[in-house]
């Protein structure tokens, strides 16, 4: 209650006509900054909503922050990992063993292609974002894969592909060229065996439809096989031998009885004469049929093998070389043990982690999404083996043995890449980080409405309804005009003024 | 004869309305005068041998409603107070921004939060490794600046209670030497001396603006103050109050009512002997200006930096302290664990649960390192937990030392030994089975930045050198004021990449670390203490910082909110005295017409007196 005016002043009467004027003031400032209050307490009640919006919008940004981040690596990766999944089904369909066409640099175009290939695709593996290798596992500042001729040539002391593959093509193929296996007759029993190695031929199985010829294995360690020849066979039966080649394929090598004619190599030999004679027959054909097929199939087999040692490094190893002198060397293991510095063509961070894991995102409030890679996966690294070994060896056109050699690693190069033959490919990769992809897609939708929502809120909070405050200004100019006015007129009506 | 007494009484009537003139010119000149009440005269016919003989003026008094006035003081005591509380903390409110500028604290701990999230997600950017380290310099400099800010409130009040007290000594004097003039114009006189009335009254709402008074009317117009306290102010003689303001006001400076003790002034009352009476705790001053920085300097101030230090524990504890894990171990029948000791540092703890078989209780007992023997024992305080038992074990005389100190804590139902190095074993009673534990473990602090994976000194005790900070609690507790302290580390600033790298042989884009660190931020709950003695709250570091923000906003909103309502009673107390006391220039001016003519009248009384005379004398 505010007493009637008397005299010329009230205190109380200025108090309130300040306090409209100042709430005059307040109510400026508020549609000017379209905030309610210029400090926490002036939200009231409201502050801890206002603090709890704002660390959710934030926190709802920053997912957005790495969700575009991480898109942004991704698309990338997936432009890479596109581009070797091209590679790799050019390289397996130019890699044709019915083509024996070698240029002037004593290689087939196919063979230089897929040199060119290995290059793009050591540059793909070597893809930066932003200044971020993103084949690298966590080391991201390293490049992760070196360069083609390091590879292949090795560098600095450290062997590389060419003296690897050379030291297992000799190792398996032992010094008689036999793939390891001791092939010998003693009166009428030709015996065929393993060595006791890591390299090699190994016996698979064996099958034999000859009569009066007793076959026994392949058993014992190490294996073997007994061919007791008690009588000669009948013309036309079969045995055939079944090896396992280094790099996991089999070869089979198959004789037929006959009583004409042989030639060494033709698959056939004479069951003319006693079961001595006739196990050093058979002796004598497979020894000729085995030193071919290892000199071609065999060859080819050590090559893809050698690589896949080489390249193979994933979780943390490095890689395997033949211990010792190739062709009595019995062990396969690594550069260290081997003592033969070899070159690791992967430089990049090798954990035992899983490599989609070397890098996560948070997309949401407990949603996290992995899309690092290795250049060193499984599937990478074989691609990569099998197109760097296709690229090495050298043919010569008017050699027989070259075209066997050719035809048979060609083939087994184009069987390897097709993505048929392999159980993990670089496509999987793909389709995970496609996966990944849709999960932040999804996640940023939901994000963008959310985050609308709560600036809404915020908004609703802190703001000010420009409307409702102008409305306010309105009402509260009028009556400050209305009291000034009033005010004024009674000071007039001073009796001062009317004597 | 009966011309000259006409002629004397309208001569004393002349000089009445004189009077009345200058009373009623006095009301009007000071009609705007702060503290002028309107004055009044009254006069009556004197009366001799049973006429008339003159008119007299008998006194001038003062128009005032007293019990509007004693009200009046009240409130004025009680709106200094919400008013001065509520200026300092609308600029407690203020140092946190204004909501939603991104200079706000809230802001930047979003920030800071956001910057580690992006760490997480690409550890092997150098911009963004920068970006947190900036981000988290940016929050350390926020709540340095918050507590400096807090600690100069504080020291303003420190200054303000003096000056306040130094303004009352004075005001005291002044009514003193104005009443002693009243009594004696009043016993002298037996007038009132209403001028002198009124400049005392309006020391004495002076007054009550700095405290909160009563104010008692005694004989001879004198009055007798005291607070509402009962402390007397004034009572013939003025009290004489002393206050010597501290200038080196920081968190560790708290008042005592020991004088050999307290870092910050007391007031002092002196007495006339010279003896000195601290009268800083008694609750006299509630409810007013002095009352009101008393208040700010040692309470509320004091809570808000509790509260900041309490935040910069939690960053420096959330980054840098990691748990240390106990295995178990066996010996015969008895079971308990072992836990290494080694990365313990001052103020880290190391904590014991057991069950107590007979009442099936569990119970927890924290044991506290401490480096040096006085600073045992420990108060239970020490842990923000209100459910353990804090025992402080001194580290500086070895395992050995310390096994028998926790053997001594703990008591013969259990068996403590140290088996090898740092490493401290507890078992149970085995067969006896009294009590079963539960778990040993420890919190260490890391001080080397490649320590371990999970923690790292990111935050540290930038006060007198560079140090960890690890709570300690040896001599004055290391919290203490840490939020005007808390820095980030130089040697990470120098090396960000140490961000992600916990050990040289870390790739540059692994995440365990940055997501250890936005763990620590924003997903793992610490224990904080809000108030004082109240009980721990559970939460994140990024919430706690909110949690302070939207307390210390809602208090400043509770303190505006109480001074408005305290500025409303004060108009409408006003407007009551205002109504009795001051003056309506109308009615003066009304009265000045009637002395006009009463003067006018008088004169033609001796117009016509003269005329008689001179007929007379013309005879």
């Amino acid at each position: 209650m505010i007493g009637a005016l008397n005299g010329y002043s009230s205190s109380a009467m200025m108090n309130v006509l300040r306090n409209n004027s100042s709430l005059m003031q307040d109510l400026t400032i508020q549609l000017s900054t379209g905030k309610k209050s210029q400090t926490y307490g002036g939200l009231g009640r409201d502050v801890g909503m206002s603090l709890g919006l704002r660390s959710q919008i934030s926190a709802i940004e920053g997912y957005q922050e790495g969700i575009e981040q991480a898109q942004l690596q991704l698309s990338m990766m997936n432009l890479s990992l596109e581009r070797i999944v091209e590679i790799g089904s050019e390289v397996s369909g130019s890699a044709d063993g019915t083509q024996f066409d070698i240029t002037s640099k004593n290689q087939s175009v196919g063979q230089q292609t897929s040199a060119t290939l290995v290059k793009e695709m050591i540059g793909l593996l070597n893809t930066e974002v932003d200044g971020d290798y993103v084949f690298s596992g966590t080391t991201t500042d390293v490049a992760p894969a070196l360069s083609y001729d390091r590879i292949v040539y090795g560098y600095n002391g450290q062997d590389g592909l060419i003296e690897v593959t050379d030291e297992r093509i000799r190792a398996d193929a032992g010094a008689d060229g036999r793939g390891r296996l001791g092939v010998s007759t003693v009166a009428s029993t030709m015996t065929i065996t393993e060595e006791a190695t890591d390299f090699g031929y190994k016996l698979s199985a064996v099958s034999n439809t000859l009569s009066n010829v007793n076959v026994t294995g392949p058993a014992g360690s190490p294996a073997s096989i007994a061919v007791d020849v008690t009588a000669a066979p009948e013309q036309g039966e079969q045995l055939s031998f079944t090896f396992n080649l280094p790099d996991g394929s089999t070869e089979v090598i198959s004789m037929t009885a006959t009583t004409g004619v042989t030639e060494p190599g033709d698959g056939t030999f004479s069951l003319v004469g006693t079961p001595d004679t006739i196990a050093q027959a058979i002796e004598d054909e497979l020894a000729f049929q085995l030193e071919r097929n290892v000199a071609a199939e065999g060859e080819a087999a050590s090559r893809i093998q050698a690589a896949m040692d080489f390249y193979m490094t994933s979780g943390g190893s490095e890689p395997m070389r033949v211990v010792g002198t190739p062709e009595t060397a019995t062990t396969l293991d690594t550069a260290t043990v081997a003592g033969k510095p070899t070159l690791n063509w992967y430089v990049g961070e090798n954990g035992t982690t899983n490599s989609r894991d070397t890098a996560e995102v948070q997309i949401d409030n407990g949603l996290e999404v992995s899309f690092g890679a290795r250049a060193n996966e499984d599937s990478m690294a074989r691609q990569l083996a099998y197109m760097t070994a296709f690229a090495l060896p050298t043919y010569d056109q008017n050699s027989d043995l070259d075209e066997r050699r050719y035809t048979s690693f060609a083939d087994a190069v184009s069987a390897g890449l097709s993505s048929v033959h392999q159980g993990d490919v670089v496509k999987t990769i793909l389709t995970e980080l496609g996966v990944a992809n849709k999960v932040m897609e999804d996640a940023d939708g939901r994000h963008v409405m959310t985050l609308s929502m709560l600036e809404t809120a915020s908004d609703e909070v802190e703001g000010i309804n420009d409307e409702e405050v102008a409305a306010k200004i309105m009402t509260l100019m009028s009556t400050i005009e209305s009291s000034y006015q009033a005010a004024s007129m009674t000071y007039q009506l001073s009796l001062t003024n009317f004597i | 004869m009966a011309l000259s007494r006409a002629l004397s009484i309208a001569t004393s009537g002349l000089k009445a309305t004189n009077r009345d003139m200058e009373v009623v010119s006095s009301n009007i000149a000071n009609a705007n005068t702060v503290g002028y009440t309107k004055k009044t005269t009254s006069r009556e016919d004197m009366v001799l041998n049973g006429q008339v003989t003159a008119v007299l003026q008998t006194s001038v008094q003062r128009s005032i409603d007293l019990v509007a006035q004693k009200q009046y003081w009240t409130e004025t005591g009680a709106t200094s107070y919400s008013g001065t509380i509520n200026d300092y903390l609308s600029q407690v409110d203020a140092m946190f921004g204004q909501p939603g500028d991104e200079n706000a604290l809230d802001s930047l701990v979003n920030e800071f939060s956001k910057s580690l999230q992006a760490l997480k997600t690409s550890p092997d950017d150098a911009s963004t490794r920068l970006q947190v380290l900036n981000d988290a310099s940016v929050v350390t400099n926020a709540i340095n600046k918050a507590a400096n800010t807090i600690q100069d409130l504080r020291q303003d009040a420190e200054f303000a209670i003096e000056e306040a007290v130094s303004n009352m000594n004075e005001i005291l004097d002044n009514i003193e030497k104005i009443d002693l003039q009243i009594q004696e114009v009043t016993l002298t006189s037996g007038q009132n001396p209403a001028g002198l009335m009124d400049q005392r009254d309006a020391y004495i709402t002076q007054l009550s603006e700095l405290v909160p008074i009563r104010v008692e009317q005694v004989d001879n117009n004198s009055v007798q103050i005291s607070t509402t306290g009962g402390l007397t102010l004034y009572d013939v003689e003025a009290a004489n109050l002393s206050f010597t303001a501290y200038g080196s006001v920081s968190a560790h400076t708290s008042w005592s009512n020991d004088s050999a003790t307290s870092q910050l002034g007391s007031i002092y009352l002196q007495s006339t002997s010279g003896q000195l009476y601290d009268v800083t705790t008694s609750d006299g001053f509630r409810g007013s200006k002095i009352g009101a920085l008393l208040e700010l300097r040692d309470d509320i101030l004091v809570e808000a930096q509790n509260q900041l230090d309490s935040l910069a524990d939690g960053l420096a504890d959330a980054f840098g302290k990691f748990d240390v894990a106990g295995t178990a171990a066996t010996a015969g029948a008895q079971n308990g664990f072992d836990v290494d000791l080694a990365d313990l540092q001052a103020g880290d703890e190391f904590t014991l649960t057991y069950q107590d078989v007979a009442t099936g209780e569990t119970n927890v007992v924290t044991f506290v390192r401490v480096d040096e023997a006085a600073s045992l024992p420990l108060s239970d305080d020490v842990t923000s937990r209100n459910d353990d038992t804090v025992v402080g074990i001194d580290f500086s005389s070895g395992m050995a030392n310390v096994v028998t100190q926790v053997q001594a804590a703990l008591g013969a139902a259990f068996t403590v030994s140290n088996p090898s190095g740092s490493s401290l074993q507890i078992l149970d009673d085995g067969a006896a089975n009294t009590v079963t534990i539960d778990s040993l473990d420890a919190k260490a602090t890391a001080t080397g930045l490649q320590q371990t994976a999970s923690a790292l000194p990111f935050f540290v005790d930038g006060g007198a050198g560079p140090g960890i900070y690890s709570g300690s609690v040896d001599g004055v507790s290391q919290q203490v004021g840490f939020a005007s302290r808390i820095s980030v580390n130089a040697n990470l600033l120098n090396d960000p990449t140490l961000l992600v790298q916990y050990d040289s042989s870390v790739g540059i884009a692994d995440q365990t670390r940055p997501t250890a660190l936005y763990d620590a931020f924003a997903t793992n709950k610490l224990s904080f203490s809000f108030q004082d003695g109240g009980a721990p709250v559970s939460m994140t570091v990024d919430d706690y910082a909110r949690q302070l923000i939207s307390y210390q906003a809602e208090q400043a909103a509770t303190a505006e909110t109480r001074n408005e309502g305290q500025e409303i009673v004060m108009n409408n107390v006003l407007s009551r005295l205002e109504q009795s006391a001051s003056v309506d220039v109308d009615e003066e001016l009304a009265r000045l017409l009637e002395l006009q003519t009463a003067y006018s009248a008088n004169a033609r009384v001796m117009t016509a007196v003269k005329s008689m005379l001179d007929a007379l004398l013309t005879v």
